[in-house]
């Protein structure tokens, strides 16, 4: 426990600052957008989707801005947990931590990058609803897994918890074959897995119910169970992983 | 404190370490010695938990060390290579060190950063190599780790330093009780260090005995080569050099002093074998026992 609680310190050194600095920057971004779409009508960064018909001949477009931070949320995890074994991973083994430790230490953190991104992108999302709608704009709220509009912020929180979750360990599973297998495991992918989805297109149908299907019972278990065969399928790679001299 | 059984490794075909058996007791200091290739940073590499092996058993007071976090945490390696970091300064490097290792002594990583006179606000990659073996020596002394291991502690150092660090470490052992192992090729510098040493040759442990015990059996033979093989028939000769009639003999054996004596009267010169001329003569190809 002592080990865990010393690696959890050691991975969480960067870990609270490059939040609070991504927050920071996705912020000035937000208030960016309100400002320019409040000042002039255009010019912001967001979603905007028409083709919903029109309203005495204005189109009608609908404009999210909160939304478009899922993007840069889906970077971040990814460069977290890129730098989790390139960096973070080496140094850890070097210096007297144990696999299991780390990959522990590694999961908590996604868990709580998970949950601290769902609240305040939720948080968001509900107030990208009001203030769209103040700056005169149409406000898009469905995004499948929940609408802003109609579900409780609990559940929007919920939802993107999960979701981040799935994505996280999904990421923790693919940067940690990185690590181990270095260039072989895109040398695979390019043979296998891109003309198996080309021919099939079962891995994206999948990843897009995955993200698009509102959660249920039924979605959620789908989900916790893809997030569990991950962290699973993460550790068995990290527990034969040997520390790399060069990558 | 480490019991090693059966141990083996191969990195593919090719086999590094073939059935190690080792014992390495608390609060000794280890020489671990071979040539370039002999598996010594392998065989290090598998103790502190960063390789695994293919078979074979790694004890640490009875339980497995692979993965077993109450084992790996009491052993520090400081490795020749540099340290996996890439663009940090070297005062994060011993935060790093300081939040992992759990008996680290921050104070004592203070002393030492004065003696050795390094700045700590500088990155580690714009260390000269000297500068960044002195950062890994820092963290082995201050990690206090029960087991401490340096592989090539020395590299890049000038001498002044590198007798510093033999002190240093003389004096940290002495007030904090650990095993050390040193894995270098600086032999002669560091014999006084050690109280026990390690060779490994052709995958295997070859020689595992207290230096004074290795260094008592050292000798130099000089003089008439018939004179001195009619005394030490049988006996280890590891080196040969022949001038005429008169030679050079290494040998590896004990001599009694009746053979002594017996050697002495028929003018041969007989001197002690320093252990790096020891090791390299043992673990070259070409020993035999003469008579044998």
């Amino acid at each position: 426990m002592e080990s865990l609680k010393r690696a959890l310190k050691f991975q969480g050194r960067d870990f609270k600052k490059s939040v609070w600095m991504f927050w920071l920057v996705l912020f000035i971004v937000n208030i960016g957008s309100y400002v320019s779409m409040y000042k002039f009508n255009r010019g912001f960064i967001g979603i905007r989707v028409s083709g919903y018909g029109s309203i005495d001949g204005i189109d009608l477009t609908l404009i999210s801005v909160a939304a478009a931070n899922l993007v840069p949320i889906m970077i971040f995890f990814i460069v977290h947990c890129y730098e989790m074994y390139y960096e973070y991973f080496p140094v850890a083994i070097s210096f007297s931590v144990t696999r299991k430790d780390f990959y522990k230490s590694a999961v908590i953190y996604n868990l709580i990058a998970s949950a601290v991104f769902a609240l305040i992108q939720g948080i968001l999302m509900k107030a990208d609803l009001h203030l769209v709608q103040y700056l005169g704009q149409n406000i898009k709220s469905d995004f499948g897994i929940f609408n802003s509009g109609t579900d409780s912020i609990i559940f929007i929180v919920f939802s993107l918890f999960i979701c981040f979750t799935v994505f996280a360990s999904a990421m923790n599973l693919l940067s940690a074959l990185n690590y181990k297998f270095g260039y072989r495991l895109w040398i695979v992918i390019a043979l296998l897995g891109i003309p198996y989805s080309a021919r099939t297109g079962i891995p994206f149908e999948l990843i897009g119910r995955l993200f698009t299907e509102r959660i249920g019972a039924a979605q959620f278990s789908i989900l916790a169970i893809t997030a569990i065969a991950c962290c699973v399928a993460g550790f068995l790679t990290v527990s034969g992983t040997n520390v790399k001299d060069r990558l | 404190m480490i019991e090693i059984r059966n141990l083996s490794k191969s990195y593919g075909k090719t086999k590094v370490l073939t059935d190690i058996f080792l014992n390495l007791e608390d609060n000794k200091i280890y020489g671990l010695l071979g040539r370039n290739g002999a598996g010594k940073t392998t065989l290090l590499n598998i103790v502190v938990n960063q390789l695994k092996c293919d078979t074979g058993e790694l004890k640490y007071y009875g339980e497995d060390i692979y993965e077993n976090s109450k084992a790996v945490e009491n052993i520090c390696l400081v490795k020749e290579k540099s340290i996996p970091v890439d663009d940090d300064k070297v005062k994060r490097i011993f935060d790093m060190a300081k939040t992992l290792y759990k008996d680290w002594d921050e104070e004592y990583k203070e002393y030492l950063v004065k003696e050795f006179s390094l700045n700590v606000r500088k990155k580690y990659r714009k260390l000269s190599r000297g500068n960044q073996t002195i950062v890994g020596l820092i963290i082995g002394l201050a990690s206090r780790a029960r087991l401490t291991i340096f592989d090539e502690p020395s590299l890049g150092l000038d001498a002044a330093y590198r007798y510093k660090f033999y002190d240093l470490l003389l004096e940290d052992v002495e007030k904090n009780p650990r095993t050390v192992i040193i894995s270098t090729h600086l032999i002669d510098e560091v014999t006084n260090l050690f109280e026990e040493v390690i060779i490994l040759k052709e995958e295997k442990v070859y020689l595992k005995d207290e230096v004074s015990n290795i260094v008592e059996k050292g000798y130099f033979l000089n003089g008439n080569y018939e004179n001195i093989l009619s005394v030490i028939k049988g006996k280890n000769i590891i080196h040969k050099e022949e001038f005429g009639a008169s030679a050079v003999v290494g040998l590896f054996d004990l001599l009694d002093g009746e053979e002594k004596a017996l050697l002495r009267s028929r003018n041969v010169e007989i001197s002690p074998m320093p252990l790096q001329k020891l090791f390299v003569y043992l673990t070259e190809n070409n020993i035999k026992k003469e008579g044998h």
